[in-house]
């Protein structure tokens, strides 16, 4: 029944792209929102239980099956919410009728991509299912054809290439190795495989082909230039979602459910993790472009979920995919407000900008919550997730990470604060004076997204005991 | 119900201070009325309480510590001393503060200060005691402040001095309380051991600080210039001698059983005699009449520290009669000084001359009293002096001969006094200059004969008042009154007195006039360079304490400049330095990102593969 | 039932009306203004209703149980009623003040959001039964106070507000590892009695000091003098350093017991900080950067007064609290109305205001007397009591040094008000500050000599807080 998450979106991309499209324009923005909405009701639904039946009944006439499990909800949930607030700021962003519509088709592939990709169950659709993504996103982010775009796309271009290489090398292996494709057959193969050096060869090379398309430290050469000369909506998409998805939520289901997940790999996750925590949010530090200080700060936030996830307990993995959920959240309403300033502002460049908060109070007042929540500060959802990865990296003894994980959320306040210092809260600036807030569209994803921040924040505590996994 | 009436001696002259507030100014003398009123009545009720024997206490902090007032024979005696000198300086101060700008303030710190004065001596817990004693430290400053726009200066030197060694005193009234289990004056008795003696030398620094002996001196000569002087002739001269050589007393007597041969009694007596000869040598060069007697006040305090620090039955006895005597006499030659500022309108010594004839009455009263602090017989000073010889002669010679040697400057620089300001030929200003009006020589003149009465007829003050209070034991068979039995210290004491007079005339002659007759001694060949360096204050402790609490705030300045020099370019800079570092490695190039990436996949491999 | 409500009244009614000041603020500054007061003494209030029930010795608790190892949410013992009624009494008064401060500033709307929600965030920490409700107000007041000293937008004033906001930070981070150690120890972050190793106490100790500015954290506090001065009479008088000593004392004396080796260690930080900064005080020429050094140096007796761990010492150090809170508050307030008028904050460039302000001139003259410790006012008591406990401990050396201390505040107070008020006319025409102003501080003034006067309530209502805080640490 869920397969319709992946073959819903494709087959609306198919009847919109049909001949007599001129109807079916102004159709496809409100058909994705619904098919969004759709998805967020039924991945909430499925984690808090609402329905009766099981959405895990296979389609008998294709031979590989889908599986929701809590992994695959968040996965969803957080797609759909990106989605949401990118599909908002573009339809006030890109003005002409004819690019939005292509914006939007091709958000219906990112869409079928995504899904399938939080669905799968076997390792080879799970390639199929990257594919898709990254190459929808290379299309995305090259949307408006500036000389600096294409440039930064090649380079993502080259890096991703590499990466999927080498993800087909080691999936070959496992085939090799196990015979099968599906992932709770190859894990069981591979637990007591008899040749386990070219297993941990073909983990090696996987975990690295995922930490490419993540965006981690020493692999993430990429991503600070896509991110900042991307067009605003695609920056915040991929910032929001696809990295992520694609790297770490993909990393997070080959560690739990296809390798075994022992000590030495936790070593490089957790060092991984804590070298882009540290050296991410020190790069943020010396930005002055407000873009690309938020591609470093996603790079040092992603550095927490895989620090998250080499703790190696129940409760890493449950506050890895909780910051996972929490990260797509703020970072994609702080790129969105980055989108308003650069709309209104006309540049990026902190220093010439200042003030803002007197002529701009609902752009700053998020950015300000969202920042707050990304730097972990309490009553605000960030706090939870990093609060739980911190327990559960003290509770796994590596007592030293959690110290690091901790003391690096400083850093992270520290280039947010003086982003706030030099964009919004000072004295505005004369030649300032005359600015005034964004459309309600761009306003409107905004605060929905810090909505979310906050409401999560301070319910979060209550409702500990329905994420069960 | 009959204890609640110790509280009167305490909030009546409050409530009485409150009303010289509130009094509105178009009331002509009305203000003035108001406080002798309230004089009296403080007078009139320590009368009634005199010789009274009361005790009230209530729960005031937890369990160990009661506020309990205790009158007996010691507190009713100072209180009435108290009530009598504030009567006679508020009648003195109505026609001294006629006109003041600030007199409505000062008749209303009196007021205060009185009723703070009877509230530490009635108070029987150390802590209550304390928190009437600092009190004052609030009318010293307030009546000091009021004296002029500059006189904050010297208000603030006093409050300094005065404040640190209340503060000890608090520290030692934590470790009397700690050691004896309690903080009731009457229940405590602890011996002089290591902690004992820390804690008794706290106290002490308290009592003599108040009484205003050597090391903590340095505010009085510097107030007496700047204060209104009544304020002078009531709380330095008078007051706080009766206060702090009342605690000395209580503590060297009740709570530590002072023994005649402990250190901490040869360590009394030291500063007794230290303070009585260094002050009495500054007050002989003084130019000014106010400062001079400001620098008697000090040293006839060593005079009653060194009686009490004897520990034996004569010099107690003589400390404290002398404790009386000086009261009474200072006050007297203060009011004089105020008598001569008010007519001849200064108190420089150069101005002043031959004011003997103009101001008789004064000139009288000036002789009387200035006779008795120099020890003439039969006078009150000599009396209560050769008492405090016997004690001294008693410990040991040195003490005794240094004694001497002070009353004999003293005796010196009384008659360059009299000799500069009333004898000689008047100058020109002070031609018309015309006596005192009544209200400033009545009080002169009790005070004067009250001198002659306590000399001549010295059994009342000493059965009456002193020897009870030293108590039976103590005084093993002893009765002071009457004529002191050891004729060979009268001897030398009236010999002396002759050898002070002859100099003067010595020093007359050769200066030319009254004002050098000391100069001889000034210019004395060592004597001249102390002189020159005390003049300078460089002896002055309050100085050279603030010299340490200067360079000791530098240096915790700039150490408090180093701690935020981490926070302000320390962190910052290092956070740059190593962004700059990260930021140089993205070139640009994406092949340096693809060589950067396939060598982080190697060392994973190799880790990955060797640690299998 | 009822008392429970009323607890989290007092924590929730500032919290949650605080975001709709904004909005009253719209409709008319006055409405506001005596909404922010309303909102504030109504917490004073039902702590206040909440005393009788709590001083006979049952605390108020209010629990629900949250996975993640913690369930007693709210506790309320006669300790943190004390401390409660203190804040919220004085920013009361700070916020009258305000009234009369503020109306000349633009952004006034934030100005009571913040203040209000400082407040409550503090409510929250002092009612808080669990370590992590405890860091969540904590890191809630950093916030506001860093929006606060940023008030006033100038650049320069802002880098302190950053540098204010990431010491305490940086300290409140270092408390929350020290708070996983004792969840690690302890299994829960419930505040249960029971012995805690030294790393978590020094981690803990970390966050403590950056909060109430002892030494090697506390430069940010007299930076933060740049903010507008009711917000500096929050920040030191009021709430922000006290908060510091409340989760101290309650950490370390009512709930956890550590090991005696710190009964030695926090003295000898307290007294190091106290006589750095009173050296420093004596130095420094910006009006609001001395009493900002006082009360650090204050702090550092306050913290010996606990650290001490005998009763009276402990006693001493509340009643310290009290006295210095209503102390402090009035010569920053008097600060305030000084700074206003002469738009002068350099010292030597002051002098002589007695005769144009004369009733702010005896304010702090009075609040510094209760300051230095001198009698009638209430700050005697505290000091005597504070040395008492030291010499009862046996710690003599470290109380003289603390002497030492309190020699130095009677010099660089006198210094501060000689230079201001006393001695030549320096700037011509001054005028008495604003009517309400002036009342606040005199207020202030009268009540550090009601609380000497009548020592005796004080002390007991502090003696069974300490009691009961023993009591509770067995």
């Amino acid at each position: 029944m869920f397969l319709l998450f992946i073959l819903l979106p494709l087959f609306s991309l198919i009847v919109l792209n049909l001949p007599f499209r001129a109807m079916m324009k102004k159709a496809a923005f409100w058909w994705l929102l619904v098919l969004l909405a759709l998805q967020v009701y039924l991945a909430i639904g499925y984690v808090f239980g609402f329905f009766g039946f099981d959405l895990n009944a296979p389609i008998y006439p294709l031979s590989f099956s889908l599986n929701v499990d809590n992994f695959g909800c968040v996965a969803l949930l957080s797609t759909a919410v990106v989605l949401g607030a990118v599909l908002l700021a573009a339809k006030y962003i890109i003005k002409e009728e004819e690019k939005l519509f292509n914006f939007i088709s091709l958000l219906f592939i990112i869409l079928a991509g995504s899904n399938g990709l939080a669905l799968t169950t076997d390792i080879f659709s799970l390639y199929i299912f990257i594919e898709i993504t990254t190459v929808a996103s290379f299309i995305l982010i090259s949307f408006d054809k500036e000389k600096l775009v294409l440039e930064a796309v090649f380079k993502y271009i080259i890096l991703s290439a590499v990466a999927t290489v080498l993800m087909l090398l080691s999936i070959a292996l496992f085939l090799l190795v196990s015979g099968k494709t599906d992932f709770s057959a190859i894990h069981a193969v591979l637990i007591n495989s008899p040749h386990s050096l070219i297993v941990m060869f073909a983990t090696g090379v996987f975990i690295c082909a995922l930490f490419i398309k993540g965006g981690l430290m020493p692999f993430h050469g990429w991503l600070p230039d896509v991110y900042s000369s991307a067009p605003a909506p695609v920056s915040a998409l991929l910032a929001g979602i696809i990295t992520k998805l694609v790297g770490i939520f993909t990393l997070m289901r080959l560690l739990v459910s296809v390798v075994n997940f022992d000590n030495p790999i936790r070593q490089v996750i957790l060092f991984v993790g804590a070298l882009s925590v540290v050296a991410g949010a020190l790069a943020a530090a010396g930005q002055s472009d407000f873009k690309r200080m938020l591609a470093y700060s996603s790079i040092s936030q992603v550095g927490y979920i895989v620090l998250g996830l080499g703790a190696g307990n129940a409760l890493g993995i449950m506050g890895a995919l909780f910051h996972l959920f929490n990260h797509s959240v703020f970072k994609s309403s702080l790129f969105i407000n980055s989108a308003a300033i650069e709309l209104q502002a006309g540049t990026r460049d902190m220093n010439k900008l200042g003030g803002l908060s007197a002529k701009m109070p609902v752009t700053s007042t998020t950015c300000l919550i969202s920042s707050l929540s990304t730097a972990g500060m309490p009553p605000l959802a960030g706090f939870w997730s990093k609060l739980i990865i911190v327990l559960a990296l003290w509770a796994s003894g590596n007592y030293g990470y959690a110290a690091l994980a901790v003391i690096a959320g400083i850093l992270t306040l520290a280039y947010f604060i003086s982003m706030q210092r030099r964009v919004f809260f000072g004295n505005i600036k004369e030649e300032f004076a005359g600015i005034k807030e964004p459309g309600f569209g761009l306003l409107l994803p905004a605060c929905l997204l810090s909505a979310i921040t906050i409401g999560l924040g301070l319910v979060f505590p209550f409702c500990l005991k329905l994420l069960k996994f | 119900m009959m204890d609640k009436i110790l509280f009167l001696p305490i909030l009546m002259p409050l409530v009485l201070a409150a009303a010289i507030f509130v009094i509105p100014e178009k009331l002509r003398r009305a203000k003035e009325a108001m406080a002798v009123f309230a004089a009296l009545m403080n007078l009139a009720v320590a009368i009634v309480l005199f010789k009274g024997n009361i005790i009230l206490s209530l729960p005031w902090l937890g369990k160990g510590l009661e506020f309990s007032l205790r009158l007996y024979n010691f507190s009713s005696f100072i209180i009435a001393a108290t009530a009598g000198f504030g009567f006679l300086i508020t009648l003195y101060s109505i026609m001294f503060m006629r006109g003041k700008e600030y007199a409505r303030q000062f008749y209303a710190y009196l007021l205060i200060s009185i009723s703070l004065v009877n509230g530490a001596v009635l108070a029987d817990n150390l802590l209550a005691m304390l928190f009437f004693w600092e009190g004052l430290l609030l009318t010293v400053f307030a009546m000091i402040a009021i004296g002029g726009q500059f006189a904050f200066k010297a208000a603030t030197k006093a409050l300094i001095i005065v404040g640190i060694t209340d503060l000890c005193m608090m520290a030692g009234i934590a470790l009397t309380g700690h050691l004896a289990h309690t903080l009731t004056i009457s229940k405590i008795s602890l011996p002089l051991d290591a902690l004992g003696s820390v804690a008794f030398v706290l106290l002490i620094i308290g009592a003599i600080s108040k009484a205003g002996s050597m090391p903590f001196h340095s505010w009085i000569p510097d107030a007496s210039t700047e204060a209104p002087l009544p304020f002078m002739a009531f709380l330095p001269a008078a007051l706080e001698k009766l206060l702090g050589i009342y605690l000395l007393a209580r503590i060297c007597l009740d709570m530590f059983k002072l023994a005649p041969d402990s250190g901490m009694s040869i360590m009394l007596m030291v500063i007794g005699v230290v303070t009585i000869l260094l002050a009495v040598m500054m007050a002989l060069i003084q130019k000014d009449y106010k400062r001079l007697l400001s620098y008697h006040a000090i040293s006839q305090v060593g005079y009653m520290i060194l009686g009490i620090g004897t520990a034996v039955p004569a010099g107690i006895a003589g400390g404290l009669f002398h404790m009386i005597n000086h009261a009474i006499y200072k006050s007297g030659l203060f009011l004089t000084a105020g008598a001569v500022e008010k007519q001849a309108g200064s108190t420089d010594l150069n101005k002043l001359g031959g004011l003997g004839r103009k101001m008789p009455v004064t000139f009288i009263c000036f002789i009387i009293c200035a006779a008795s602090i120099s020890g003439v017989p039969p006078f009150n000073g000599f009396f209560s002096k050769e008492l405090v010889y016997d004690g001294a002669l008693e410990r040991g010679n040195l003490f005794y001969i240094l004694a001497v040697l002070g009353s004999f400057f003293t005796a010196a620089s009384f008659l360059k006094l009299g000799h500069a300001a009333f004898l000689g030929k008047s100058s020109r200003e002070n031609e018309k200059v015309k006596e005192a009006p009544l209200p400033m020589l009545l009080p002169m003149v009790v005070i004067a004969s009250v001198c002659i009465l306590f000399g001549v007829y010295n059994a009342l003050p000493l059965n009456g008042l002193i020897q009870p209070i030293i108590g039976t034991i103590r005084l093993n068979g002893h009765n002071f009154a009457g004529f002191p039995p050891n004729t060979m210290l009268v001897i030398i004491t009236l010999v002396v007195l002759a050898a002070a007079l002859l100099n003067h005339l010595f020093g007359a002659k050769a200066g030319g006039s009254g004002i050098k007759a000391a100069d001889h001694i000034y210019h004395a060949p060592v004597l001249s360079t102390i002189y020159e360096k005390a003049e300078k204050r460089i002896f002055d402790p309050y100085n050279i304490g603030l010299k340490v609490v200067g360079i000791f705030s530098k240096i915790a300045w700039r150490l408090d400049r180093g701690v935020d020099w981490l926070y302000d370019t320390a962190a910052p800079k290092l956070a740059g330095i190593s962004s700059r570092a990260i930021l140089k490695l993205h070139s640009g190039s994406y092949s340096k990102y693809l060589v950067w990436s396939l060598l982080g996949m190697l060392i994973v491999i190799i880790f990955l593969t060797h640690s299998v | 039932m009822k008392y429970e409500s009323m607890l989290l009244s007092i924590v929730f009614v500032p919290l949650a009306g605080a975001f709709v000041l904004p909005f009253a603020g719209f409709i008319s500054s006055r409405f506001r203004n005596f909404l922010a007061l309303a909102l504030v003494s109504a917490s004073f209030i039902f702590s206040l209703k909440l005393l009788p029930q709590v001083i006979t010795g049952q605390p108020v608790i209010v629990s629900h149980n949250f996975l993640l190892g913690f369930n007693s949410a709210f506790y309320a013992d006669s300790f943190a009623l004390f401390m409660a009624m203190a804040s919220s009494f004085i920013s009361a008064i700070i916020i009258l003040y305000s009234f009369g401060y503020i109306n000349h500033y633009k952004n006034q709307n934030e100005y009571y959001l913040m203040v209000v929600l400082f407040l409550g965030a503090m409510m929250g920490i002092v009612f808080s039964g669990n370590l992590i409700f405890l860091y969540i107000f904590w890191e809630i007041t950093a916030i506001t106070s860093w929006r606060l000293i940023g008030f006033f937008r100038e650049r320069e004033h802002l880098l302190k507000a950053d540098k204010a906001f990431l010491v305490t930070v940086f300290g409140a981070l270092v408390m929350l590892l020290g708070f996983i150690c004792i969840y690690q120890q302890t299994g829960t972050f419930d505040l249960k009695a029971n012995l805690i190793s030294n790393i978590a106490v020094a981690l803990v100790l970390v966050g403590i000091f950056s909060k109430s500015a002892t030494l090697p954290f506390h430069t940010w506090l007299p930076d933060a003098g740049v903010a507008p001065s009711p917000v500096t009479a929050l920040l030191h008088a009021a709430i922000l350093v006290k908060i510091g000593l409340y989760v101290f004392a309650r950490l370390f004396i009512a709930v956890y017991s550590i090991s005696p080796v710190w009964h030695t260690v926090v003295p000898v930080i307290a007294a190091l900080s106290s006589l750095v900064c009173a050296g420093a005080a004596l130095i420094e020429t910006d009006l609001k950067r001395i009493i900002a050094y006082s009360t650090v140096s204050q702090i550092g007796f306050i913290f010996f007064g606990l650290a001490i761990g005998n009763e009276v010492g402990i006693i001493g150090g509340l009643l310290y609290i009290l006295m210095h809170g209503l102390a402090k508050a009035g010569l920053f307030l008097c600060a305030g109305i000084v700074e206003q008028n002469t738009k002068v904050r350099d010292i030597t460039k002051l002098g002589g205001l007695i005769k144009a302000m004369p009733v702010t001139a005896i304010s702090f003259l009075l609040c510094a007397f209760s300051v230095m410790g001198i009698p009638p006012f209430g700050g005697f008591f505290s000091k005597y009591l504070v040395f008492s406990g030291a010499v009862e401990s046996g710690q003599l050396a470290i109380a003289f040094v603390f002497l030492a201390g309190a020699f130095l505040t009677i010099a660089y107070l006198l210094r501060v008000f000689n230079l201001v008020f006393l001695g030549q006319e320096k700037s011509p025409s001054q005028k008495e500050g604003d009517r309400l102003m002036v009342f606040s501080v005199a207020t202030l003034a009268v009540l550090s000599l009601a609380g000497g006067i009548f020592i005796s309530y004080l002390y007991n209502f502090a003696a069974i807080s300490t009691t009961q805080m023993l009591a509770m640490a067995k």
